[in-house]
């Protein structure tokens, strides 16, 4: 393993665990009583009960991206970094308000510094392991490189979108997907902003022009987080940052965290400057089937401003970053600066692909859940008499989403449990009744009955 | 310009325009896609011996030692970007319509090399 990574070294999981422990006794960090998050922009529910059976100094391999470790690593790691950016309290809030003070305390910086390169190894590790970039690059093969990937992602099939759109339910499939985008799009660039500070030159300012897009030239209403937001709102969803937050999946919010990641560590700025690349120049045909789709599912009603801005800057951006960035960093360092441009585009390009493979098979779960209840309903006999693990739990009880690493059973005894399936979508059952989840897949509960007792098997692979 | 995608689980030879490259997997993961004609008298490479410790692969012809840096600096591995098992390697000075054969070839035992397969 090379670079910043590499220096991190291998860590005991036992002081890795302590300070795993430290970061999240922050009460911003517990458990929450709604699925849907006010004040999100500090409250960010990790569920620490899952620290202890969770192991952070190893690296997660490819196959392990959705796990229960990725998504309460991702979701730790983006509250360290998010404390860098600015939220201030909303309207309603004051300047004494507690979430703002205890998010930017002096501990919970201290606490998450502390365990920040443990995350990033645990994370992101695998791409050194999953990606090389070999031989004698010259700016030739680069370019017939990017094009080949490119013109792949404009003629093959996108199955993201046909998921979406053969749902039994389009219009909550396709919110589940803005609401993957929300986590980046809300704050969106400001990942980009880290590498504004310092002095290099024309690089610098070639840079900022694509800020100042991004950041809609000064005018509140042309943000692009401005414009995504009426996007939300145009089809029912808040606006507001992280009121999702328990919805994220591990793989979207590795897409906002690689930028941080990449973008905080200086040897990765011509890394960042590949990845960067490759998001400005795919969005442009990207946004265009995702615009064509949000149409066809809720008709005039969105608002897709948002991705058709990009469909058209991005082609800008594109070229700006290859003309103005890129030409001009071969040219300053030479060709030896190629593999590392390289390894950003495909680092991200990978991630973009595991993003939308677990997207896809959250959809397929959360959208054909009732084919899940009738898997229980088949295997309750067989597990009738089998020992599980037993809960009671007491009315609004609420289970913070998340997933498991094995597929399970859930029977309910007595009283009556929600599975939530998605920001809203879930299954009631009753008395007798059950469900299979997938391994992976991210779910919450909610006991609904005085109290609810409920039994989980582990089923085999 | 050529670009190939090889999936390195099946092929291991690539002939590009009657040119022949092997892919040559090393203990750290990495793929590189080198081209199978030594520099000193033609000899093919890929029944060469791989030595990790000095990073050299030895002709079986005359027994002339590359070092990976030095067939690089010669621009006889090609530039290439592994993704999982799947190796993406770009042929310069190759028309994109030029015929691509893929095969598996037995390389001879790595003999003196603490390289396994």
């Amino acid at each position: 393993m090379g670079g910043v990574l590499s220096e991190i070294g291998l860590q005991e999981n036992g002081e890795i665990r302590d300070r795993v422990a430290a970061f999240i006794l922050n009460p911003l960090f517990q458990g929450v009583d709604h699925w849907l998050i006010e004040n999100g922009q500090y409250r960010r529910p990790v569920r620490p009960q899952d620290a202890s059976q969770l192991d952070f100094s190893t690296i997660l391999s490819r196959d392990n991206n959705c796990s229960s470790n990725a998504l309460m690593g991702h979701r730790m790691l983006l509250n360290i970094y998010e404390t860098d950016l600015v939220f201030l309290p909303n309207e309603t809030g004051n300047i004494h308000d507690a979430d703002f003070l205890s998010f930017y305390s002096s501990e919970n910086s201290r606490n998450g510094e502390a365990l920040r390169p443990d995350l990033e190894r645990h994370l992101f590790g695998f791409l050194e392991q999953e990606i090389d970039v070999s031989g004698l690059w010259t700016q030739a093969a680069m370019d017939a490189l990017f094009e080949e990937r490119f013109e792949s992602n404009r003629t093959k099939p996108n199955p993201l979108t046909d998921t979406i759109l053969g749902a039994n339910s389009p219009e909550e499939a396709a919110h589940f997907f803005l609401i993957q985008l929300a986590g980046d799009f809300l704050t969106e660039a400001s990942a980009m902003a880290r590498n504004m500070p310092g002095s290099y030159g024309k690089l610098q300012s070639a840079l900022f022009k694509i800020l100042i897009d991004e950041y809609g030239y000064g005018i509140a209403e042309a943000k692009h987080s401005t414009i995504f937001g009426e996007t939300m709102r145009s089809v029912g969803l808040s606006p507001d940052v992280h009121t999702y937050w328990q919805f994220y999946l591990p793989t979207s919010l590795a897409l906002t965290n690689y930028f941080h990641f990449i973008c905080r560590h200086r040897p990765y700025f011509f890394r960042y400057v590949g990845a960067l690349y490759y998001t400005e120049q795919s969005l442009v045909d990207t946004t265009k089937y995702q615009s064509k789709m949000l149409r066809e599912i809720f008709k005039d009603e969105v608002d897709t401003h948002y991705f058709d801005e990009h469909t058209h800057i991005d082609k800008y951006h594109g070229r700006m970053v290859r003309d103005q960035i890129i030409l001009p960093i071969i040219e300053t360092y030479g060709a030896q600066v190629i593999p590392e441009i390289v390894r950003g585009f495909e680092e991200f390009r990978l991630l973009e692909d595991l993003a939308s493979e677990e997207l896809i098979a959250q959809i397929l779960w959360s959208d054909g859940r009732e084919d899940f209840k009738r898997q229980a309903a088949n295997l309750a006999s067989q597990y009738a008499n089998r020992e599980g693990l037993r809960f009671s739990e007491p009315k609004g009880e609420l289970s913070v989403t998340h997933s498991h690493d094995a597929n399970e059973l859930i029977m309910v005894e007595s009283g009556q449990l929600s599975i939530v399936t998605s920001h809203s979508q879930n299954l009631t059952l009753r008395e007798g009744e059950g469900v299979v989840i997938p391994r992976h897949r991210l779910h919450g509960s909610l006991v609904e009955s005085e109290v609810c007792t409920y039994v989980v098997h582990e089923l085999p692979a | 310009m050529l670009v190939c995608e090889i999936d390195s689980a099946t092929y291991n030879y690539v002939v590009v325009a009657s040119l022949k490259y092997f892919l040559l997997p090393l203990p750290t993961l990495e793929i590189v896609v080198v081209n199978d004609r030594c520099p000193h008298r033609g000899g093919p490479l890929h029944l060469g011996i791989w030595r990790h410790e000095s990073s050299t692969i030895e002709c079986p012809w005359h027994g002339t030692c590359w070092t990976l840096r030095t067939l690089r600096h010669r621009g006889l591995i090609v530039p290439s970007v592994r993704r999982g098992q799947t190796v993406t390697a770009i042929f310069e000075q190759i028309d994109p319509m030029a015929p691509v054969d893929l095969a598996w070839k037995e390389k001879r035992p790595m003999e003196g090399s603490d390289y396994a397969e």
